[in-house]
């Protein structure tokens, strides 16, 4: 299970003056405030305050649907950054934790932070605590809002970079909504692939991790939307749970801070 | 205050924030605020203390939870008036 969010700090609406004055003590605790005041990079702290909470909502929502998003008690405390969290030229990593308000799922409370970020934008993922980071697809792309659908995008780069690290086709791979809940399909059998997509202003994102095991059909659900996926070669690897290292393309934790090619599906 | 002028203020509320100006310009109660009219989720909470300052009611997280479409915003501030 995981959540992610990403936040396009150039967005004139990014702006924390744009906000009406209340919506900052709505959606942060105090202590989150403050540590956001304080920080050398206090727009991009800001944002991967709110995007820690909009992943871990994601998170919750799923293994509980009468999870209520109630941000001031959803709050990421990030450890301080230090040279080990540079990531690339001008991009660093903060790590956090976030203590959900009650259990949900299978006994899940704590759940770990990445918040991957540049002067451009800022990517969140939520996991579980104790969950291998090794284990999870990462992907964030620029996108023009103007000429292409953000939604169709992000799917696209998520079943493009998973087929790759299965190493199968991509045209073997769809993306299915069930409710609002995206979901991984193989040859039209839905993998326990766990899924999440986010998008705003110039950026789109995923994260993709393996889930308990759950297979089968989607037909007969309400499969609202399915992106199916592009062409390209590869064999069919099984999916499993816990850690896997493909050597068609590995694994990836960090984001790939790239330009998008276009919608590719 | 009668439920076509809740929607015209809950309406004139959103505007500035709506990304889709043609769902905007066939706005109806059924239209979804995130997916349609593309306002974002941050934007929303601002859009939330907007409607509470207008109307001057106070609105819950549970009952922000619950909004998903123009009719539902109109319906729960309709409802604490």
């Amino acid at each position: 299970m995981l959540g992610n969010d990403v936040v396009d700090l150039r967005d004139p609406e990014s702006d924390p003056e744009s906000f009406r004055p209340r919506f900052d003590e709505r959606v942060f605790a105090e202590e989150e405030r403050r540590e956001i005041a304080h920080d050398p990079r206090p727009l991009a702290r800001r944002w991967a305050h709110w995007a820690a909470k909009e992943a871990a909502y994601k998170l919750a929502r799923r293994l509980d649907p009468g999870f209520v998003f109630s941000p001031r008690t959803l709050v990421a405390r990030f450890d301080p950054l230090s040279e080990a969290a540079t990531r690339g030229p001008g991009v660093v990593e903060r790590r956090g934790r976030l203590e959900l308000p009650r259990t949900v799922g299978p006994e899940i409370s704590t759940l770990e932070l990445r918040s991957t970020e540049s002067a451009a934008c800022v990517h969140v993922v939520a996991l579980p605590g104790g969950f291998d980071w090794g284990a999870v697809d990462v992907g964030v792309a620029r996108i023009d809002p103007a000429r292409e659908d953000a939604g169709r995008v992000a799917r696209a780069l998520a079943i493009t970079d998973v087929a790759r690290s299965l190493g199968v086709a991509a045209e073997r791979l769809a993306i299915a909504k069930v409710g609002r809940v995206p979901v991984v399909e193989l040859d039209g059998e839905r993998t326990s692939l766990v899924l999440s997509l986010s998008h705003h202003g110039a950026w789109v994102a995923f994260a993709c991790a393996p889930g308990p095991a759950r297979t089968g059909r989607v037909r007969g659900e309400a499969a609202a939307e399915r992106t199916p996926g592009v062409a390209s070669s590869g064999g069919w690897r099984p999916v499993r749970d816990g850690p896997r290292k493909d050597a068609a393309g590995g694994r990836r934790a960090a984001p790939d801070w790239r330009t998008s090619t276009g919608g590719t599906a | 205050m009668d439920q076509s002028e809740v929607m015209e203020r809950v309406v004139k509320i959103l505007t500035p924030w709506v990304k889709d100006e043609a769902a905007l310009a066939n706005v109806s109660m059924e239209t979804n605020i995130l997916e349609d009219l593309k306002v974002n989720s941050a934007r929303l909470v601002d859009v939330v203390i907007a409607f509470e300052d207008d109307f001057d009611i106070e609105i819950a997280d549970e009952d922000v939870d619950q909004v998903n479409t123009v009719g539902d915003a109109v319906n729960l501030i309709s409802s604490k008036l």
